[in-house]
C-alpha cells in the first residue's frame, strides 16, 4: 500500500493517504524504508472509522488534509534549508494577562504541535537552557548522534531545551547526554516501535549518580520526594526521543497499550555501596569490563516489567516471554541482544549474604536456565508468517533448534547467562 | 507646611503614581518567550512536485480495499463525502471515481498500471481494515 504511494510519488504523481491507525505500522514501515521521511498520511484512530457518525465526524479534517498533502505539501513548523528541514522559528513568544495565563498558552501551544508528552512542561526559557549548558563541557551545536525516522540532529543545545521541559537540573546534563548518546548510537527500528511499548531502562553507576541524587534506595524504580532525579532525567530522555525528531513522526506512540514509563523513564542507580561488600555482587559497570567506580551510563530497551516478583527465580522467569516482534533475526543480534534486567531489591540480604551464598552470575545462570519456552510453543510463536501460517526454520534459528541442550530443554530467550544483567537497587 | 506638604507627597502620592504606572495594564504585559526544541532534520527524499491546485485537476479516488474491508466498510462512505466536498470546493476538478480503479493493492504493477492509465494528475487513498 505504502508501496504503491510511494511508486505513484516516484513516477512524479502526488498521492495522500487516509488510513487507520491501526495500519501505522505496515505503512510508514514501507514508506521510511524507501527513504522518504514527510509522506503525507493522515490517520485516524480506528474506531472513529467504523461508523457512519464517525466517518462524517472525520471528513473536514481528512478533507482539509488531502488538499493541503496534494498542493501545498511540506512538514509543519519547518522550512527547507539544504539538506535538512529547520524550525521556522527558533523561539516562541506567548503573552496574557497573567502568568498564569501565559503558561497554560505555552503550554497547549507546545502540547498542539507535539512536543509534549501530556504533562505540564516547564518552559524552556533561554536563561533556564543556557543554565543547563553550564552543566556540561560540549558545545551547544556539538552532535551527539542522529536519530529517528528522519535522522534528527541530536545536538546539545536541543537536549537542553528538552531537559528545561522536563525539570531537569544542569548536573544532570551528562548523564542525559550518554544516554541519548546511547540511544542514538542505534539505528532508529523503522518498524517495531510502532508495535512495541519499548522504553529505554537507563542504569547509571559510579560516584557521580549519588553526587547528584540519583536514587538507589527506597521506591528506587517510583517517585521519592528525596530524589528529582531519577524522574527528571527520565522525562527528559522520552521527551527529547519524542519531540527532537520531530516532524510530526517522532517516536510515534506505540498502537498497542503503551507505557506508563514513557512518562518519567526508568531511571536507576545501582547501590554500589551495598553490593560491592559481597563477593560476586560486583557493579553493572564491572560486569560490562569497566573498572569499579567508573561513571556509566547502560541503556537497555525494555517493553515489558514485571515488579515485585517473590519467590524463587523461577517467577522471575516466567515473566520474561519472548516476543515474536523482537525475536532477532539474525545470528548477530541474538549473540549481542539483552534478554533482560533482574533487579534485585533485597540490600540487607546482600549486605549479609543471606541470599543463599548465590552471585550476581548465579543468578543471572538460573534466569537463563529458566527462562525457556518449550519447542512446540516456540514454534507458534515464531515460526510463522504475518498472517499466522507456520514457516520453516532456516539460518540460525534452524541451528539454534538443533542443538541438543535446546532439544532437551527449550529455546532459551537469550544467547548466554551474560545477556541477563543483574543489579542491586531498591530499599528494603 | 510646604516642607510638610512635599514630604506626605513624596510618602503617600509618588508610591501610588509609580504601583499604578508598573501595575500591568494590558494583556501583554506578561509575555514568556521560550526556545524551538525541535531539532534540523535531514530531508530525505524528494516527493513528487505538489500541485498548484485542485481546479481544474484530475484526482483519482483509490480504495486499497473492497468497500466491506476498509474501515470496516465505511470507506466508500467516507470518499463519496470526499468526492462531494472536492467537487463542491473545485467545480472544474475531475474526478476518477474508485470504482473504476482495482479496490486492491496487489499485485503491485497491475495496480499501479491501472492507476496510471487513468492519468490522474493526483491521487487520494485510502488504506484500512
Amino acid at each position: 500500500m505504502g508501496s504503491i504511494a510511494i511508486t505513484l510519488e516516484e513516477k512524479g504523481i502526488p498521492t495522500v493517504m487516509i488510513y487507520n491507525e491501526r495500519h501505522e505500522k505496515r505503512f510508514m514501515g514501507t514508506v521510511l524504508s524507501r527513504g522518504y521521511v514527510d509522506y503525507p498520511g493522515i490517520n485516524f484512530n480506528e474506531y472513529d472509522t467504523f461508523t457512519s457518525e464517525g466517518v462524517r465526524a472525520l471528513a473536514p479534517e481528512a478533507f482539509k488534509f488531502l488538499v493541503k498533502g496534494l498542493t501545498t505539501w511540506k512538514p509543519e513548523y519547518m522550512k527547507p534549508e539544504g539538506k535538512k528541514w529547520v524550525p521556522v522559528e527558533d523561539t516562541f513568544t506567548y503573552t496574557s494577562g497573567s502568568q498564569e495565563e501565559t503558561l497554560d498558552r505555552f503550554n497547549s501551544s507546545y502540547l498542539e504541535m507535539g512536543w509534549g508528552d501530556g504533562l505540564p512542561l516547564m518552559p524552556p526559557t533561554r536563561a533556564r537552557v543556557d543554565a543547563l549548558l553550564k552543566g556540561t563541557p560540549l558545545a551547544p551545536s556539538t552532535v551527539i548522534g542522529k536519530w529517528g525516522p528522519p535522522k534528527a540532529d541530536f545536538t546539545v543545545e536541543k537536549i537542553a531545551v528538552v531537559a528545561a521541559m522536563a525539570g531537569a537540573k544542569p548536573e544532570y546534563m551528562p548523564v542525559i547526554i550518554a544516554a541519548l548518546e546511547a540511544i542514538t548510537s542505534q539505528p532508529w527500528d523503522a518498524y517495531f516501535p510502532v508495535m512495541r511499548s519499548a522504553v529505554p531502562l537507563v542504569i547509571v553507576n559510579g560516584p557521580y549518580a549519588r553526587e547528584i541524587g540519583i536514587n538507589s534506595s527506597a521506591n528506587a524504580f517510583g517517585p521519592n520526594s528525596k530524589y528529582h532525579a531519577n524522574g527528571s532525567i527520565g522525562r527528559a530522555i522520552n521527551l527529547a526521543m519524542n519531540v527532537i525528531p520531530g516532524n510530526g513522526r517522532g517516536l510515534k506512540p506505540s498502537n498497542l497499550a503503551g507505557n506508563p514509563a514513557a512518562y518519567a523513564g526508568i531511571v536507576i542507580a545501582e547501590a554500589e555501596g551495598v553490593a560491592s561488600l559481597a563477593k560476586g555482587w560486583d557493579p553493572v559497570s564491572v560486569q560490562l569490563g569497566y573498572p569499579a567506580g567508573t561513571n556509566l551510563v547502560t541503556v537497555l530497551g525494555i517493553d515489558q516489567m514485571a515488579m515485585s516478583i517473590a519467590g524463587t527465580t523461577a517467577n522471575a522467569a516466567a515473566a520474561i516471554a519472548p516476543n515474536k516482534d523482537i525475536w532477532p533475526r539474525s545470528q548477530k543480534i541474538w549473540e549481542a541482544q539483552y534478554a533482560g534486567v533482574l533487579a534485585v531489591t533485597e540490600m540487607h540480604s546482600v549486605t549479609d549474604g543471606q541470599m543463599g551464598g548465590r552471585t550476581k552470575a548465579d543468578y543471572a545462570r538460573e534466569l537463563w536456565e529458566k527462562a525457556r519456552l518449550p519447542n512446540d510453543k516456540f514454534a507458534g510463536l515464531v515460526l510463522t508468517n504475518e498472517f499466522g501460517q507456520p514457516m520453516e526454520a532456516s539460518g540460525f534459528i534452524k541451528q539454534l533448534l538443533e542443538e541438543p541442550d535446546v532439544i532437551e530443554k527449550g529455546v532459551p530467550v537469550a544467547a548466554g547467562p551474560d545477556k541477563f544483567l543483574v543489579l542491586v537497587t531498591g530499599g528494603h | 507646611m510646604k516642607k510638610i506638604l512635599l514630604l506626605l507627597t513624596a510618602v503617600f502620592v509618588l508610591p501610588a503614581v509609580l504601583t499604578v504606572w508598573v501595575m500591568p495594564a494590558s494583556a501583554a504585559d506578561y509575555p514568556l518567550t521560550v526556545l524551538n526544541p525541535q531539532g534540523p532534520v535531514d530531508r530525505g527524499k524528494e516527493l513528487a512536485p505538489r500541485l498548484d491546485s485542485l481546479e481544474g485537476k484530475r484526482i483519482a479516488m483509490w480504495l486499497s480495499a473492497t468497500p466491506d474491508q476498509l474501515f470496516a466498510g465505511k470507506g466508500t462512505e467516507l470518499f463519496d463525502r470526499l468526492e462531494k466536498m472536492l467537487r463542491d470546493a473545485y467545480p472544474g476538478i475531475e474526478i476518477v471515481p474508485y470504482g473504476d480503479l482495482p479496490m486492491k493493492f496487489a499485485p503491485e504493477n497491475e495496480v499501479v498500471e491501472k492507476i496510471v492509465a487513468a492519468r490522474p494528475d493526483g491521487v487520494v487513498a485510502g488504506f484500512g481494515g
